[in-house]
């Protein structure tokens, strides 16, 4: 690996004005599995595609509900992942108790990145390991929010993360001034196509890798995954485009696939 | 209790000072109407005549405050909903507190503070109009709350619920409501001695929320029953 004196830990910057560190720890959201998230006027989505260790295992959950009217997909490290989901459902039943209604989805995920920006800060601290797509809807409509482990959010008509994910970012780029108006099915769609885009070669979208959860105008935050989703995942089968098949010529620059030995999954 | 405690002991308010009386409120076709009286008694003396005990609150204002009881935890309580208001204009993301949320947080406060032993000594009316809906709402001291059509604290709650009662339709106009409304703070100012004839109306409708200059109720005192008095009936009753 490329190590310099400048990487230690959180608190120290390089004479080039980086912070390392955070750096590393965004790099884990790219080694991660992606994760697509689109909108449209009644519904916010997220899709991710799932990885198993082997062929004994099963398949690592990649999308957690937080609340009736939120959840996320993540990229990363799903241990880390699992203590912010903690957070975000605390936060939203507390909220729940004291105003009898839900979260607004943009207040909370800026309370995770304040939080998470208090891991880039503090002498013995790491930030997280994860990038989060926040879906939810409530009083202002259906949102989409990308969370970085360095802190920083933004809010998205459709964003992707993860590995090969600027493949999928292409694809949404090309179809997302049509999303607005279309029904939860064609968003489905959509989401199954752009993560098909992030797929490596020869691999393909199953029932068993892909999940999606969603969110309508009312809550009601629903995980399609297993047979909930292969009446999906079938009907984009024949679509042209995709991952490049086995005679396609290969990507010019394969990014690292595998981490080094003794790294942690990200998922 | 006061009396025996040392110097350095901390005390609490164990009962109110300033006190404001009943509030009446009632929802009508597409909107909900308020009244307080305009008097903040010391004890049993009338001290301050002319302060008003509702207001519209929230980062908009268009939810409607009213307290009876203690006229500076209602002071208090409006800093509070007005600092909380000023965080979420802060945010500039678009929501803000309706009146069912804003009704159930100051509910979490009062309740918490009487659990402290140290209550915020008011019952409040909130009321509110959003996506076409009225919310009308009442907490008191204890953290208890209920919404209701009818809602009157106090002693309203013993005589002007059931005029209320007998009058209320849920498709009253305003001018129906508005009488209603009206007739109670009279019975009131009749027959609570910490009420007064000079009233506020607060008005909640689609248009949004309002509180009236303080009017004064028009009043006959020449009825046959006040000039003969209640002596006769043997019971010290009118």
């Amino acid at each position: 690996m490329f190590r310099n004196q400048y990487d230690t830990d959180c608190i120290t910057w390089s004479p080039a004005g980086r912070i390392h560190q955070i750096e590393y720890a965004m790099e884990a959201v790219k080694q991660g599995s992606a994760a697509i998230g689109l909108r449209s006027n009644a519904f916010a989505l997220v899709a991710t595609l799932k990885r198993s260790s082997s062929e004994l295992s099963s398949y690592q959950k990649k999308i957690f509900k937080i609340d009736d009217n939120m959840g996320i997909g993540i990229a990363g490290l799903v241990a880390d992942a699992r203590v912010i989901a903690k957070y975000m459902r605390t936060e939203c039943i507390n909220h729940r108790y004291v105003y009898d209604a839900p979260m607004q989805v943009g207040r909370l995920v800026v309370q995770v990145a304040d939080k998470s920006q208090i891991g880039t800060q503090q002498v013995g601290r790491r930030p997280y390991g994860v990038g989060l797509l926040v879906v939810g809807s409530d009083g202002t409509g259906p949102h989409l929010f990308e969370t970085q482990p360095s802190g920083q959010y933004f809010e998205y008509k459709a964003m992707a993360i993860g590995a090969r994910s600027q493949a999928g970012r292409t694809y949404l780029e090309k179809h997302f001034e049509e999303f607005p108006e279309l029904g939860l099915d064609d968003l489905i769609k959509h989401a199954l196509l752009a993560l098909r885009e992030t797929l490596s070669t020869g691999q393909e979208l199953t029932a068993a890798n892909v999940a999606v959860g969603y969110c309508g105008l009312q809550g009601g935050f629903t995980i399609l995954e297993d047979e909930t989703i292969a009446p999906y995942v079938d009907a984009v089968k024949g679509t042209p485009g995709g991952p490049p098949m086995e005679e396609a010529a290969p990507e010019e620059a394969p990014p690292a696939e595998a981490p080094a030995e003794g790294a942690m999954d990200t998922e | 209790m006061q009396a025996h405690a040392p110097e350095s002991a901390f005390t609490r308010t164990t009962n109110p000072l300033v006190t404001g009386g009943s509030v009446v409120a009632l929802k009508y076709a597409g909107g909900v109407l308020v009244a307080t009286d305009t008097l903040a008694s010391y004890g049993s003396l009338a001290r301050f005549e002319n302060v008003c005990r509702m207001s519209t609150v929230g980062m908009n204002h268009d939810v409607l405050l009213a307290a009876g009881g203690d006229y500076s935890d209602y002071q208090q309580m409006l800093k509070m909903i007005d600092i909380r208001a000023t965080q979420e204009f802060a945010l500039d993301d678009g929501a803000a507190l309706s009146a069912s949320e804003m009704h159930h947080w100051l509910t979490r406060i009062l309740y918490q503070r009487r659990s402290k032993m140290d209550p915020l000594w008011n019952q409040i009316v909130i009321a509110g109009f959003r996506d076409g809906q009225v919310y009308l709402g009442t907490s008191d001291l204890y953290g208890t709350m209920y919404t209701e059509d009818i809602i009157a604290t106090g002693l309203g709650a013993h005589m002007a619920l059931p005029l209320l009662r007998k009058g209320w339709r849920a498709d009253m106009s305003e001018a129906e409501a508005r009488k209603l409304l009206e007739d109670c703070m009279r019975v009131l100012f009749y027959r609570d001695t910490r009420a007064s004839a000079n009233i506020n109306i607060g008005k909640v409708d689609a248009s949004g929320c309002t509180v009236s200059a303080p009017i004064k109720l028009e009043t006959f005192w020449e009825h046959p029953e006040f000039v003969r008095g209640g002596g006769h009936l043997g019971n010290g009753s009118w």
